[in-house]
This record gives C-alpha cells, structure tokens and sequence, in this order.
C-alpha cells in the first residue's frame, strides 16, 4: 500500500496574479514501511507535497495515490485515518481544557468507544515519552517540549499507517529533540508504520532515515540512500543545505588520505575509521 | 577609585542574585521558580551566547535583562541602572533590545519601512531624523532592497532582519536575541548571525543570543549553559564544549567534531582540547595520521603502504 505520486504539480493562487509554482511535475513512489527524509531550502515545495498526502490539497494536475485511494476525492475521510500529518508547531493546535481530552479529540469524532479510546491514550502518551500524569493537566501549563508530544500523541492514537511530520523538532533543545526522534525510529521499527520526516537538519535525517528526498524548487532533485544522497554533497552546498559536519571531515581526509572513508555520517563511523588509520599508543598497527 | 570607575564603565548588565518565580493559577500547583538567583556580569561590546534546556529559564532571564520582568529576589542593572526604577523604565528599554522567537508576531507596519519607522515614531522623533535612522538600520541590516516591500513577503530570516533593523533604528547599545532563530533555516540563521556578528564587530553592540544551536553558541566569545533558574556553566565555547560530558548531563548537544575529538581522546590519542569545527578537527588528525603513516612506512621498509 505505498504512495504513488504522478507528474504532480500545484499553483498557489491559480488564475491570479500572485501564482505561484510549488511543484513542477513530482513523481515519486514511497513503500510501506519505509522511514523517508524529505529536506530541502524553505520553499523547496516540501510541505505543499507532504501535504497531498492527506488530501489537504489537491493537485492542479498530476495524481496522488495512497494505499489505493486517489487522493483528491471521495474518500478523504479514510485518506485522513490512515495518514497522520503533524504540521509545523503542532502545539499551536492544542485547544481543550485537559491533555487527555486533547488527545482524544480526533478519536471522539469518528466514534472510537471509550475503552478503545482510554486504551490508545495510554500507550499514545507512553509511546511519545510522557507519564500519565499528564493527562489531567491543562496543555497550556506544561512546558513546550510536552505540548510537542502531546499533539504527536493525538495524531498516534488515530492509529495511521502513514505518520508525516513536518519539522517535529524544531525549537526544542537538543535533549528532546534526540528524544522525539529516538520515539519516532522506536515506533517505524516497532509498529512498522510509513514514517516521512520533513526537515532542515541533515544530521538528524542522517541519523534516522533510510531514503532522503531532497527538493528543490518544486521538483525531485536527489533521491536515494543517505549516503548515496551525501556522496553528492557540493551539489547540497549549493542548494543551501550542510551536510553533517562529520560527514564534511571524512571528504577533506579522504583527499589527502589514501583509503580513508569519504562516506562516514556518525561520531561512531568517524571514530573507528579514525583508529583504523593510528595506532594506538605509537604500536605498530596490527592488521 | 579610577579603577573602579573603569570597572562600571565596561560593564553593560549585571544580575546581582536575581530571581522570578511564577505564581502558580491554581491553589493544587506550587509556583514554578523559572530564575533563581543568578549572579552575571555583560560587559560592553561581549557576544554571549545562552543554551539550556527547554524551561531551563532562558527566556525569562531574558526579560529580566530589559525590565519586561522585574525580579521578585535581587536586582538587575542596565548601565549601572536597577531596572526597578520607573523612572528610566524607557531608557532601559532603548538601551537594551530584545528580539523575539516568531518573527510573525513582531512586525506591525505594512512596508518594511513602515515597520522599521515605528518605535521611532512612537517616541515622537523629528520626521527627518526618523528618516535617517531607518536608513541607516536598513542598510546596516542589509535590507534596503526590501524598503517598500510588505513584509509577508519576505522570508522568516528577512523578517528577522526587519526586526532587528527596527530595533538597531533605536540606537541600543544591546540587543537579546530569545530563540530568534529557532524558527528558521539554515539559510535564514546564517543571515541572522552574520548581521549580529556585524553588529558586534563593527558598532560595537553587545549580543546576548539565546538558542538551541551549538553551532551559533561556537561563534560567542562565552558561552552560558542555564539549568533549573541557575547558570551552571560559563566559559569560552572551547572551554565549555570540550567538556563532552557535561554538556550532555544538561540536555545539549556538542559540535560533533568535538564529540569526536573527545572520544579519541578517551582511546588515549591524547588531541587538542577544545576543537570546534572541521578545520580543526581536520588539521590535528591529518598532521597525526600522516606522521603515524611516515613512521610505519621507516619502520617496515616502506612496503605497509602497498599492503593497505
């Protein structure tokens, strides 16, 4: 049941003046289970795509499939249950009077029964690192951070098997930020759920993607593995993104170095590479 | 008694125990100290940098430093001022800028110019002078371009700069930039640093930056690292990211390559401390890696290399 996307293309303000481009001919297939990173410059067309997903917009021309359905039409409901969108400062989104009526929301209105309900909250809230103590709490008195989880929860318990997140970390200190990834690759490895992540950092993406798509200007312009993706890194200097500083390191050795490792990502790789190549404690190397 | 004088002189902002507790709205909740007594001294001309903990107390030491909060436990000083002083309330205002996280929220005129013009405005500055200032703001920032640009227009980093343009049109002598750049790119960050770098350097304009980003915290000439109301750690960012692991107990992050060099480090190769970028990074291991190369190369005859 994957994403078939076609030739997709969308006008902002179509028929007027002001139009703008966000996507020039998309095409694009995301399998099940997948765990997709999706980067690229403000503007790149990002959002305008992870947005057809769930038929919030529909495509001036071109299709969009998921699991089936087209995405433009009749069944928006389904479409809507089986893909979870986390926007951008979900937290913003927050409005009842206690965490757990919050999250309980989208469930109530398709008419989940309150035990199935109580049930979804509980492992929803665990799933996303928070305490049940929580629940009773109001989601304008606890601190940033829980508000982010909160509204990730609430798009849990509708139990999608397609989970979109649209810059999940930003804002958030680099503790919760590892935090919220960490949940997220626990539960695509657990739950084995589509999991597509938008976002600007190339190092969180390095770190928990397997597939990165880059964009730019409204199109496709890399796909591929991680590090199939960071080989072509002058290509991503251009397009304003950085690669992950280590990953820069190994390039620069690698030219001067004979048989160093150009494609490394983690601290971990680097570090093993690196004592591949010293010796430890001026002893011959042992091979 | 000169010395002393001097000693007022540099200094832009100090805290003297300061210290601001939430009442709690309801009776069950007890109140939430977000700032518990912090001593700190800003000197004229510094580049700070602030990282700590979402509901580390960041933010609300920030508004204590332009008497948006006063404290509610010792006292803070801008030029020498008690912020508790009503008397100076809008001097210390001018004095002290403050840039917030949203770019959206802060922005009231309908052209960038507009924008720019109105804390003047409301000070009822001369129209002519109101001119020059915007200006000069405008260039200063690098965004006369978008003079008669409506602001909606412009990206996330530009309509920081718009802020930031407004309040350079006031003549601070400091601004606190809270998590302004957390909301945007990596393009737009660089814009936003670069103008503060610009700023400090060459108007001498202290910058008190609090964000989520080691890499911005890198270019500081200190770091402060906040926890529980508390500064925990202070000192150059060589100083304080080459401690790995304490940085890490306080929920932030190291530069990787710091990372790295500290878990070599841990395997006895015994580099530099305090390395903070590629460059660095770079220079220590490939001066030691072609020495250990030239040293196996004497040592076997000049066959290892082949054997690789």
């Amino acid at each position: 049941m994957p994403i078939i996307v076609k030739d997709l293309v969308y006008t902002y303000l179509k028929d007027t003046p002001l139009k703008v481009d966000a996507l020039n001919g998309v095409n694009l297939v995301i399998g099940d289970g997948e765990f997709v990173g999706i980067i690229g410059q403000t503007g790149s067309g990002k959002t305008t795509l992870v947005q057809h997903f769930n038929g919030l917009l529909k495509p001036t021309s071109g299709s969009v499939n998921v699991n089936g359905m087209d995405a433009t039409g009749k069944n928006l409901k389904e479409l809507r249950r089986q893909v979870g969108l986390v926007f951008q400062y979900p937290e913003h989104q927050l409005f009842e009077e206690t965490v757990a009526k919050d999250i309980a929301f989208g469930m109530k209105k398709i008419g989940v029964t309150p035990e199935k309900i109580n049930e979804n909250i509980k492992w929803a809230i665990k799933t996303v690192g928070l305490s049940e103590d929580i629940l009773d709490k109001s989601p304008f008195e606890i601190s940033g951070g829980q508000k982010r989880r909160v509204a990730i929860a609430g798009v849990l318990v509708m139990e999608p098997k397609i989970l979109i997140l649209d810059e999940p970390a930003a804002g958030l200190d680099p503790s919760g930020r590892d935090d919220i990834l960490a949940n997220l690759s626990d539960m695509h490895r657990n739950l084995g759920i589509t999991v597509i992540l938008v976002s600007h950092s190339m190092e969180d993406i390095a770190k928990f993607a397997h597939r990165v798509i880059v964009m730019n200007d409204g199109s496709v312009q890399m796909d591929g593995s991680v590090r199939e993706v960071f080989r072509r890194s002058d290509e991503l200097e251009q397009l304003g993104l950085q690669p992950p500083q280590i990953n820069a390191l190994a390039r620069k050795l690698s030219r001067i170095i004979p048989g160093f490792n150009s494609e490394l990502i983690t601290v971990a790789e680097a570090k093993n590479e690196i004592v591949k190549f010293l010796a430890k404690g001026g002893e011959p190397l042992q091979r | 008694m000169k010395e002393k004088i001097d000693e007022i002189n540099v200094i832009i902002i100090n805290t003297e125990d300061a210290a601001y507790t939430y009442k709690s709205q309801r009776p069950e909740l007890s109140d939430i100290k977000a700032v518990d007594g912090i001593n700190s001294v800003f000197r004229r001309g510094s580049f700070t940098a602030i990282i700590g903990r979402n509901g580390s107390g960041k933010s609300t030491f920030a508004k204590l430093l332009n008497a948006l909060l006063l404290p509610v436990r010792g006292l803070v000083y801008v030029d020498g001022i008690s912020t508790d002083s009503e008397k100076y309330l809008w001097d210390i205002r001018r004095i002290v800028g403050m840039i917030f996280q949203n770019p959206d929220n802060q922005i009231v005129g309908t052209t960038v110019e507009e924008d720019v013009a109105f804390g003047l405005e409301n000070l009822g500055v001369e129209p002519s002078e109101i001119r020059r200032r915007v200006d000069a703001a405008l260039c200063t920032t690098g965004i006369k371009e978008f003079m008669t640009t409506q602001p909606h227009h412009l990206s996330g980093g530009q309509k920081q700069k718009v802020a930031i343009a407004g309040i350079i049109a006031m003549k601070p002598e400091c601004i606190v930039l809270d998590e302004a750049t957390s909301m945007l790119d990596p393009i737009g960050r660089n814009e936003v640093m670069a103008v503060m770098r610009q700023l400090n350097r060459e108007e001498n304009i202290t910058v008190i930056h609090i964000t989520h980003h080691m890499d911005e915290a890198c270019f500081a000439d200190r770091v402060m690292i906040m926890d529980e109301g508390r500064m925990v750690m202070e000192g150059t960012p060589k100083e304080v990211f080459s401690q790995v692991r304490k940085v890490k107990s306080l929920g932030m992050d190291v530069p990787q390559v710091s990372e790295l060099m500290y878990e070599l480090n841990l395997e006895g190769f015994g580099f530099p401390e305090g390395i903070l970028d590629i460059d660095g990074a770079y220079d220590a291991i490939a001066k030691r890696i072609t020495a250990e190369n030239n040293r196996r190369e004497t040592s076997s005859g000049g066959h290892d290399a082949d054997n690789r």
